[in-house]
Order: structure tokens, then C-alpha cells, then sequence
């Protein structure tokens, strides 16, 4: 079978989680023996998107450049075109892009096409977040457009008036995206596409009345990396780790601190472990470690003790919650997108209301007293990581069950 | 006297700065290399691979940071560099490294282009007021269609 993989977004080295995610698929699918192949975008003017080579790539890949003028619909359209009518594929994924999707979608619905979402980038205009005024947007563009539309012009005001923007409002200017006709083009484009692909069931059950054939396909993790050791309590204080992109506001790194302040009124026992590089936060509970290199970073899993994903967006995936279950650490995170997935509640871990820093204080309370049962959930998360979310098994479960089904 | 070429790397929030760094070294390898980094970047992954480090006052700049945003180019300029070298082809970068009084000023990309930025200050200036222009007419037009013509209508 030939999967043609096309994404105007990708970058090596990544630029974003949607990378990784869609380099391990291709090398994962090509180690299986299916015929994959990459087209991806470049802008010649850009620094920020389509930045790899090629030839250091362990699949094959076509890089399709596009000046500033030629970064238009119909020749974006029409260039990938003539690229995957020259190869044949049997069926064309289309991944990471952002206001240009659409008009890829339906330019290429003669093929069998599936549409892959990595965050909110089908219902939200302003950015791919959906999140405004500190917690989840209600709104959804495929909904309410106007409402939307209004919102995109305000939030990307500064940028377009300056000149100083980057790929979310190149592609929303390059693509039309503020104009009315964009909102009809993309439900038409959704209703020609065969399926689409997002991370995790809340979305899966949000985009249900638009399209018959939604798949949730979670990432994964290379589970080998980690250096994984059962469970054993620090003899001093516990480590409470959060690890990822802590000054993202989106993450809850507020909700944690307020947590840990309440925590530390009742008990000093532990320290709440950032990787952040704002030494500022630090008081007697809470320490920075600075930037880490990967290798220090999947060290600080193997010292924590338990691990916090307090995010109150809805995290399209949760990567850092399978790192940590890949690493045998019990995982306190909020009930929302893809974490309410990956967190079995009570075996792998604990989940709570996203923002609530008294159930969130309560949770790590519990897990700080019982260090038998942060092991028993620490075991349990390694043995879901490797079974569920080990990039291996991603490919073979996942993937390509629905490449097959999707293929024949 | 210090006789070999001094060039110094400009940290941004960039994946790509210790390529940078290794790119220099190799391509220049009996250069004075000073890596110019905000205060919190680690010295440890700075090891081995720069000569010299600058420390800048900020870890990050705004374009309201005036005062010290006119420190850090007075530092640069007392630094006399033979060459800057910035991490991205932006419209501000540019204009810092034009300001920055090396005698010459180069970008290095995250896809390893590296060329030199050519703009005079006044010409990086005017870019940037092109930019403005250009802009806020895209910015006019867009505002009409979305307030104008609504989709539910």
C-alpha cells in the first residue's frame, strides 16, 4: 500500500509535538513495510516551517518550496497535485497545516483522503489553542463563524498591522481564511474527506455531528529511552515533578503553585521540581532546574517521586503524561483532552478538574501519604505505556488496522 | 594584540543556537567566538564551544525595552565584533545587527542558510516602515471583509 503523508508544517529537527508525531509514524509504518512517503511544504521566506532536509530524513520525502506570491491556494493546491499524481498513492493523509487545509482537503478529495487534527485548529480561527480568557473557548468556528471570525481579527490585530506574523496568520491571509465563502468551503471540504484523525475522544465526541468516520489515534513514545526503575521513595523530601513546556500559561503551572501553597500550610514534605529556567519561582517548596538537555530531562522523571499535568486547555495529547508512565512515576493530571485518556483514574494515576488547585492539592496529599500506592501505579502506568503508547505498538495497533480498513 | 577575527553569536529563542555555534567553529576555526546569551542560558552547554560568553542584561527584549534595549547595542558596539551573526531573518534582528556596530552582520537559519544581512541601518528602517504599510492596508481590507460580510447573512 502506498500512503502518500502530506503536511505544510513539518519541520526536522521538530518544531512541535506534531512533528515528532508524524516523523515516528512515517518511520514506524515504513519499518512495517508500508510505502510511505512524505511531501511537505517549504517556504522559502520562512524560518519557522517545511525547515528539514530531505536526504537526512530515514523516509523518503519531497519537498515542495513556495515563495511568498506562490503560497496561494490554488497553487498550493495544485503543486502537491502534480507531485502525488506523479507517485500514486493509494490513499493521502493530510497532517499538520493550519488555514490552508481546507483548500488542500478539497483539492485533493479525488483521492482517499484522511484529515489529521493535532490540536483545535478546525474549530478555532484565532489560533490552534481555543482558549481564551484563561480557560477552553465555548465557541467553535464551524459553529458559531461570525463570532469567531470577529475573534481572529482582534487577536492577530497587531501582527498582520505590523507585518511581524507567523505561519498561523501567513496561512490564514494566504488562504482567505476571514473571508465568508472560507466557512462553507471548509465544511464541504470536511464532508469530502474519508476520515479525520485527532488525538483524543473529547474531541472525537465535539466533531461527531460533522463527519460519520472520526478515529482518535493517540502519539506515543519511544519507551526504551527511559531509563525505567521501580519505584522507590526519595528518602527526603518527595519530588513532585512537572516537566514540558512549564511557562506555556496554558499548562497550569499557576494552578500547581497555588496548590503547593496550600500543600505546604499542612505538610513540608516534599518540593514541587519545574523545569523551568525562571529561577524566581523558587522558594522552599519549589525548585527550577534550568533548561535540560533530553538526557537531563528523562533524568528527572527517574528522581521524581509523582508527576503533575495540571494543563487547563484541552491538551490535544498529553505527552508528558506518557513520558512519565513510560518512566514508572504515578501521574496526577487534569480530567481533560487527551490526558482523561492516557491517565487511568486510580490505577495509572489521578485525575482532577482542570484549575482546581484544592482538588489538585488533595490528589498529590493522597499520593504523598501512600508510597505503595504511588509504586502500584507507577508499575501499572510503565505496563500501559509499553502496551499502548510505545511507538511500536502505535504503528501496529493503531495504524495500521486503519490503513487497512480505510485502504480496502 | 588580539589579531584574530571576532564574531559573535546572538542568541534568540531558537532550537538551533549550538548549531550555530558549531557551524562558526568549524567554518572558522581560528575565530574569537563569543557566545552573547541571556543570563539563565546554561554555561554548561556552552562548554567547548564558544570562547568567550556576554551575558545580556534581559532574557528577552520588547520593543517598548527601549533603555535597554540601547544597553545591549551600546555593549555590542564597544565590543568592536568583526562579525554578528543573529538566529532568525527577522525585520528586528536585522536592525539589531545593524545596529550593533560590527563591521559585518550575518544570519544563520534553522535550515543552515547563512548570509549576510546587506541592509544599512536606515535601509533595515525603511524596511520596517514598508512592513507597517503594507500591513495595515492587509489589516484595513481584512477588517472590512470580516465586518461587512458575515456568513450567517
Amino acid at each position: 500500500m502506498r500512503v502518500a503523508f502530506v503536511d505544510l508544517l513539518f519541520s526536522w529537527p521538530p518544531h512541535g509535538g506534531a512533528d515528532v508525531d508524524l516523523y515516528h509514524v512515517m518511520a514506524g509504518l515504513r519499518s512495517e513495510g508500508i510505502e510511505a512517503q512524505l511531501f511537505f511544504a517549504h517556504q522559502t521566506a520562512s524560518d519557522e516551517a517545511g525547515i528539514a532536509d530531505p536526504e537526512s530524513l530515514p523516509f523518503p520525502a519531497t519537498r515542495i518550496d513556495f515563495s511568498p506570491h506562490s503560497f496561494a491556494p490554488d497553487s498550493v493546491t495544485e503543486r502537491f497535485r502534480e507531485a502525488l499524481d506523479a507517485w500514486r498513492p493509494d490513499m493521502v493523509w493530510v497532517m499538520h497545516a493550519f488555514g490552508m487545509k481546507p483548500w488542500l482537503l478539497d483539492g485533493l478529495a479525488d483521492f482517499t483522503v484522511v484529515s489529521r487534527y493535532y490540536a483545535h485548529e478546525l474549530m478555532c480561527a484565532r489560533d490552534p489553542r481555543r482558549f481564551k480568557h484563561g480557560a477552553p473557548c465555548p465557541n467553535d468556528y464551524l459553529r458559531t463563524p461570525d463570532v469567531c471570525r470577529d475573534c481572529a481579527l482582534e487577536s492577530q490585530r497587531d501582527a498582520i498591522r505590523q507585518g511581524t506574523y507567523k505561519t498561523w496568520t501567513e496561512e490564514y491571509i494566504a488562504a482567505r481564511a476571514y473571508a465568508p465563502e472560507y466557512h462553507a468551503l471548509s465544511l464541504g471540504a470536511l464532508r469530502k474527506t474519508r476520515a479525520l484523525v485527532v488525538s483524543n475522544t473529547q474531541l472525537a465526541a465535539e466533531l461527531a455531528p460533522l463527519h460519520d468516520d472520526i478515529r482518535v489515534l493517540p502519539g506515543g513514545v519511544d519507551t526504551g529511552a527511559f531509563p525505567h526503575a521501580a519505584h522507590e521513595a526519595n528518602p527526603g523530601r518527595a519530588r513532585i515533578l512537572m516537566s514540558g513546556r512549564v511557562d506555556d500559561p496554558l499548562k497550569g503551572l499557576g494552578t500547581l503553585l497555588e496548590a503547593g501553597a496550600a500543600l505546604w500550610q499542612q505538610r513540608q514534605d516534599f518540593e514541587i521540581v519545574l523545569t523551568h529556567h525562571d529561577h524566581d519561582l523558587e522558594n522552599d517548596w519549589v525548585r527550577c532546574t534550568g533548561w535540560l538537555t533530553h538526557e537531563e530531562a528523562l533524568a528527572e522523571y527517574a528522581k521524581a517521586d509523582v508527576c503533575v499535568v495540571p494543563s487547563v486547555w484541552h491538551e490535544p495529547f498529553g505527552l508528558v503524561a506518557v513520558e512519565a508512565m513510560a518512566a514508572g512515576r504515578a501521574v496526577v493530571a487534569s480530567r481533560t483532552g487527551g490526558l482523561a485518556d492516557i491517565v487511568l483514574d486510580g490505577k495509572t494515576g489521578l485525575l482532577v478538574t482542570p484549575g482546581d488547585a484544592a482538588a489538585l492539592a488533595g490528589a498529590l496529599s493522597r499520593l504523598l501519604d501512600d508510597p505503595g500506592e504511588r509504586a502500584r501505579m507507577g508499575k501499572a502506568g510503565r505496563a500501559r505505556a509499553e502496551s499502548d503508547y510505545d511507538w511500536r505498538q502505535v504503528v501496529r495497533k493503531r495504524y495500521l488496522p486503519l490503513l487497512e480498513e480505510l485502504g480496502g | 594584540m588580539n589579531t584574530k577575527p571576532r564574531i559573535a553569536a546572538m542568541y534568540s529563542r531558537g532550537t538551533h543556537y549550538p548549531r550555530l555555534l558549531r557551524f562558526l567553529r568549524n567554518e572558522y576555526p581560528g575565530c574569537e567566538l563569543t557566545a552573547v546569551v541571556p543570563p539563565a542560558y546554561p554555561e554548561r552547554l556552552l562548554e567547548g564551544q564558544c570562547d568567550r560568553i556576554l551575558r545580556t542584561e534581559r532574557e528577552q527584549y520588547g520593543l517598548r525595552d527601549l533603555r535597554a534595549i540601547l544597553t545591549l547595542l551600546s555593549t555590542l558596539r564597544a565590543e568592536r565584533f568583526d562579525a554578528l551573526v543573529v538566529m532568525f531573518n527577522s525585520v528586528k534582528l536585522r536592525l539589531l545587527a545593524s545596529g550593533a556596530g560590527a563591521a559585518s552582520a550575518y544570519v544563520f537559519t534553522a535550515d543552515r542558510r547563512f548570509f549576510p544581512v546587506t541592509l544599512s541601518l536606515l535601509g533595515e528602517a525603511w524596511d520596517y516602515l514598508a512592513r507597517n504599510l503594507r500591513g495595515r492596508i492587509t489589516y484595513a481590507y481584512i477588517a472590512w471583509v470580516v465586518k461587512h460580510q458575515r456568513v450567517g447573512k
